[in-house]
């Protein structure tokens, strides 16, 4: 944004005033999914927030496997005249009221939206007589901000997860500022924020609006509250958009809660529905370990950025502290080769800050020239294979359900891990009821509703040969038929990897793509043999129908015949016979009578003859049995000889 | 077996000489010692009366309920119709099934049905032999459709019956309907009533598809003649052939069925006296001579009770139609299935076996003629019966 000032014509515009009329770029506009982005960003931030608190400050202890029965009464919100910090804190302690007993004890996040009455006014460009205006609320009881950190909430670019590289579900700090743009830019109310940080004495509360010079405007300024629990954060806004339909917002937090199942999800919706997902397990997912950036997934400006940032380094120390899997031995050759290029040469003693552009782009081409080990890839933290097929099993409630977790593995330098379920159940038209798409897709455990056919997860799927494992393909390559797949893709490879700012569709590397494949294949690889194995099931029921319906006709004649046998003394009844021939069908592993092996017995003892004494006349133990002769004495000896 | 007063009568009446016949049939009485052991375990196949098939279907169903009473799936084991589990000890003119046996499991999807389908011809077959009535292959099938959904099942069982019980369709009270007649010096008690087939007037005896009630009792013929069709019986019959020449005469009508050809080996082997054939020299009447003699490919279970191998062909052959100077007017023209069937009748083992017989068909292959018995009525109407029969029987010109 230029703008004339006396200083000269040109003014560098800032992020944020870039962005507070750009808010689409991250998914803000006006159309249905904005719903859904703002459950999206809050409900992200939410877990990562609850999975922060429980990790390092172990807040919930002793979680029983499930959480307890909820039951919630959702009560509506008259919000008449201007918003009064007692007003606040009078709502938030009215939403959390049902939850009361277990609000300190169960992770749990809340969300509400409500229709409420639109302004007179609407701003310039938004039009049109469906619009209506809403009210959202987002809840969690996860660590909450202190009053420092509060303060830059809000701000583009500020994000406790920028820098470090971790598996994390929100990661560039432009969710929530985006969120409060939109909100006050299409209704010109205010943002309300109450947090209380797991390690602060109090709460505090804020009402304000963000400004383009990346700043807040309170109208309520910091004041601390006694909030209804230990820690926690609540964010009020209210938004404008077209009508709120069914399928878009619900249908994510319903897929959220489904990777996510270590936390209780309550949604309501403006129609006044409230859903309720229960916590479902008592692990929480493994807390990522942070790692410094990989050699491979740092490109030159990257790398100019760190030397900028680094504080008085030693090239040595730069090297080896700035990344993963650079040490003494390796850092020294990377010196070494820089200095082949060069005439004023570089020790591991210069520093970093003071190298020329020359010495620093030679460092950078020997950098990127040496070859790495992969990232260490305890920086991913999958959903687990035992926890995803439980969750699926219990929310789908499919006859066949199956995951596998991917071992770890990176692309780029960065580290990544693929997961993916596949329930199928031939009998329950409900399962098409789960996502509109067979295909679920997930990143670091947050559902990815749109950009469905872009996405690698996508593509991936596609190439499969369903065929292959008795399940149809439609024509978009997916499988059809009564089948749901979920694919979960975790680790830090995620942030990067996304196509566009939405982060709704991921890139299509090689090695995510083939891994993604041999998941799903393991998976297709399940299926066939639990429909071979149903197959074989079910032609056990048929044999066993068709083999009484002949025994019927059976037992029948044969009583029909033996009631005038005169050597009979008791005559044989049909349920008799029936019965006992029924037994005999419904027997477990009963063995085919054994027709063909004697002939085989009966010549492997004739060619061991030679071993039996001449003049002996032997005769094989078929014929035998068949005569029923007694053996005699010295051909008994002479074939147990054999 | 002696004369009766009524052939002495006869004989000096015409100048017939039957003494080749005579010398056949002494050659056919002669007990020839065999040389012919049974395999072990094979067991005699024969006809039985009613009460024993009886007994024997009620032991088959009581082994297989002991077999259900012990737990043990039930298993049906027929012996087995073909190959080498067949032996026929011609010279005893025995039959023998050997040890092969094809078993049957109720509980395996690929037999059971079978064996569904078995047990119910048994009970069909129980209930003919209870109330001593007989039945069509047909009426069997009509009695069950559901279960054997077509005849072709149905007879496939029907066939099995037999062996299992080791002994012939007809004891199984399973008869197929008959066209045959018979007529000429016998006498017989036909389902109990006394019939002397002389004196039926010109139409004869039809021969009954129950054979197992027919009994013959008496005759004093000394040869039998079996006819092609009953176009040549009308002119035998006429003449009341057999008060000349004291034989008894059948024909099929035909081809020849199952009835009339037991009835021949039955007349055959209780009088023990020669047989001839009188068929049209074409492939076709070979084929029906074949069949008589040694029953049609497809029974060979049954073949040895239907078939006759003392059957002599004695005309009309292609050398007779020289010989008696058939004019070449009546020879018609072979087609080319007559002449494949020919070559394919020359491939066959039994014809083989038969120098003359292989050389006549080979003449009529060259020839390309045949040539039917009424062909014979050039030279006369007559001629079939004063000249050509009875010059044929006292040459002994037969094959």
């Amino acid at each position: 944004m230029a703008q004339v000032s006396s200083k000269g014509v040109i003014k560098e515009g800032s992020i944020a005033q870039f962005m507070r009329k750009r808010t689409q770029l991250v998914g803000f506009s006006i159309e249905r999914h904005k719903h859904t982005q703002y459950v999206a960003e809050f409900l992200d931030n939410a877990l990562d927030a609850i999975e922060t608190a429980q990790w390092k400050y172990k807040v919930f202890k002793n979680l029983p496997p499930e959480s307890p029965e909820i039951e919630y009464t959702f009560k509506p919100w008259n919000i008449n005249g201007k918003l009064k910090a007692s007003k606040i804190s009078a709502r938030v302690k009215e939403i959390l009221e049902p939850i009361k007993p277990i609000i300190n004890k169960e992770p749990i996040v809340l969300i509400i939206l409500q229709r409420v009455e639109k302004p007179e006014i609407l701003p310039d460009d938004i039009h049109g007589s469906d619009i209506e205006m809403y009210s959202f609320e987002a809840f969690d009881n996860g660590v909450g901000m202190r009053p420092v950190d509060l303060e830059k909430y809000g701000v583009y670019l500020a994000s406790s997860k920028a820098e470090k590289l971790r598996q994390t579900r929100g990661s560039q700090g432009f969710g929530a500022p985006s969120a409060f743009s939109d909100a006050q830019n299409t209704t010109g109310k205010p943002i309300t924020v109450v947090s209380k940080h797991v390690k602060e004495r109090r709460g505090e509360l804020s009402v304000f609006y963000t400004t383009g010079e990346n700043k807040k405007k309170y109208t309520i300024q910091p004041t601390g509250v006694i909030v209804p629990f230990k820690h926690g954060t609540y964010v009020h806004l209210f938004y404008l958009n077209i009508k709120y339909v069914r399928g878009y917002a619900d249908e994510y937090v319903r897929q959220t809660a489904l990777l996510n199942s270590h936390v209780t999800i309550i949604f309501v919706d403006p129609n006044g529905e409230v859903t309720i997902y229960p916590r479902r397990v008592s692990e929480f997912p493994k807390e990522p370990i942070y790692t410094e950036p990989h050699p491979e997934s740092t490109n030159i400006g990257d790398f100019q950025e760190l030397i900028r940032n680094s504080r008085g380094a030693t090239v040595f120390k730069f090297l080896t502290t700035s990344f993963c899997r650079i040490g003494a031995t390796r850092a020294k050759k990377i010196i070494e080769k820089a200095n082949e290029e060069l005439r004023t040469k570089i020790t591991p003693n210069s520093h970093v800050k003071k190298l020329s552009d020359e010495q620093i782009n030679a460092l950078y081409r020997a950098f990127i020239s040496m070859k790495y080990p992969s990232p260490p890839v305890d920086t991913v933290v999958p959903v687990g294979r035992e926890v995803l097929k439980e969750v699926i099993k219990k929310n789908l409630n499919a006859e066949f359900v199956e995951a596998v977790t991917r071992p770890p593995t990176s692309s780029k330098g960065l580290a990544f891990v693929v997961e993916a379920a596949i329930a199928y159940d031939p009998n329950n038209p409900t399962l098409n009821d789960f996502g509109n798409s067979v295909l679920n897709r997930f990143t670091n455990r947050t559902p990815k509703l749109r950009d469905n056919s872009d996405c690698a997860i996508w593509k991936a799927a596609a190439s499969v040969n369903w065929k292959n494992y008795k399940i149809d393909k439609a024509d978009n390559g997916l499988p059809r038929g009564p089948i749901k797949l979920f694919v979960n893709v975790s680790g830090p490879f995620v942030h990067v990897m996304f196509k566009a700012q939405s982060k709704q569709a991921l890139a299509a590397d090689d090695t995510l793509v083939k891994e993604i494949k041999l998941a799903l294949e393991e998976l297709g690889r399940k299926l066939k043999a639990y429909i071979t194995k149903g197959e074989i099931e079910t032609r056990k029921r048929q044999r066993a129908k068709t083999l009484l319906e002949h025994a019927m006709v059976f037992a029948k004649s044969l009583v029909a015949i033996e009631q005038t046998d005169p050597k009979l003394k008791v005559k044989p009844t049909y349920e008799e016979v029936y019965r006992s021939i029924e037994e005999m069908i419904n027997e477990p592993e009963r063995k085919a009578p054994e027709r063909k092996k004697k002939a085989r017995r009966s010549k492997t003892k004739t060619e061991t003859r030679t071993r039996v004494k001449p003049g002996v006349k032997t005769r094989t133990l078929h014929e035998f049995e068949h005569t029923h002769e007694a053996i005699p004495a010295e051909e008994l000896t002479e074939i147990a000889k054999i | 077996m002696k004369v009766s007063k009524a052939a002495a009568k006869i004989e000096a009446k015409i100048p017939v000489d039957l003494g080749k016949v005579r010398e056949l049939r002494a050659k056919m009485r002669e007990r020839r010692g065999s040389n012919f052991k049974p395999p072990k375990g094979a067991v005699i196949v024969e006809e039985m009366p009613t009460e024993i098939v009886h007994k024997k279907i009620h032991e088959t169903a009581r082994q297989l309920l002991e077999q259900i009473r012990k737990g043990v799936p039930p298993v049906i084991s027929i012996p087995q119709r073909g190959g080498g589990n067949i032996i026929y000890d011609e010279e005893n003119d025995l039959l023998l099934l050997g040890e092969g046996k094809s078993s049957r499991a109720l509980l395996s999807l690929a037999t059971s049905l079978d064996v569904a389908r078995t047990m119910r011809v048994l009970e069909i077959v129980h209930t003919l032999v209870e109330k001593d009535i007989h039945a069509t292959k047909r009426e069997i099938f009509y009695n069950d459709v559901n279960l054997f959904k077509n005849q072709v099942y149905s007879d496939k069982i029907i066939d099995d019956i037999p062996p299992l019980l080791n002994t012939t369709r007809d004891s199984t009270h399973i008869v197929a309907s008959a066209k045959g007649m018979a007529i000429g010096r016998l006498t017989i008690r036909d389902s109990g009533d006394a019939i002397d087939l002389t004196k039926l007037g010109s139409g004869g005896w039809s021969i009954t598809p129950f054979l197992d009630k027919v009994e013959i009792v008496e005759s004093d013929a000394e040869f039998i003649l079996v006819v092609e069709k009953d176009a040549a019986l009308i002119r035998l019959s006429e003449a009341k052939w057999w008060n000349k020449y004291p034989c008894v005469i059948i024909t099929g009508k035909g081809s020849a069925d199952i009835a009339t050809r037991s009835f021949l080996r039955k007349l055959v082997k209780k009088l023990k006296i020669p047989a001839f054939a009188l068929m049209d020299s074409d492939p076709y009447g070979m084929y029906i001579y074949s069949v008589y003699l040694r029953g049609s490919k497809r029974l060979s279970y049954e073949s040895p009770f239907l078939a006759t191998p003392e059957l002599k062909l004695l005309g009309v052959l292609s050398r007779d139609l020289d010989k008696y100077k058939i004019p070449k007017e009546c020879w018609l023209k072979m087609t080319d299935k007559d002449i494949k069937r020919a070559k394919e009748m020359l491939k066959e083992p039994f014809v083989q076996r038969k120098k003359e017989w292989a050389e006549d068909l080979k003449l009529m292959i060259t020839l390309k003629r045949k040539a039917e018995i009424q062909a014979l009525s050039s030279h006369g109407f007559e001629y079939l019966t004063e000249t050509y029969l009875p010059e044929k029987l006292t040459t002994g010109d037969w094959i």
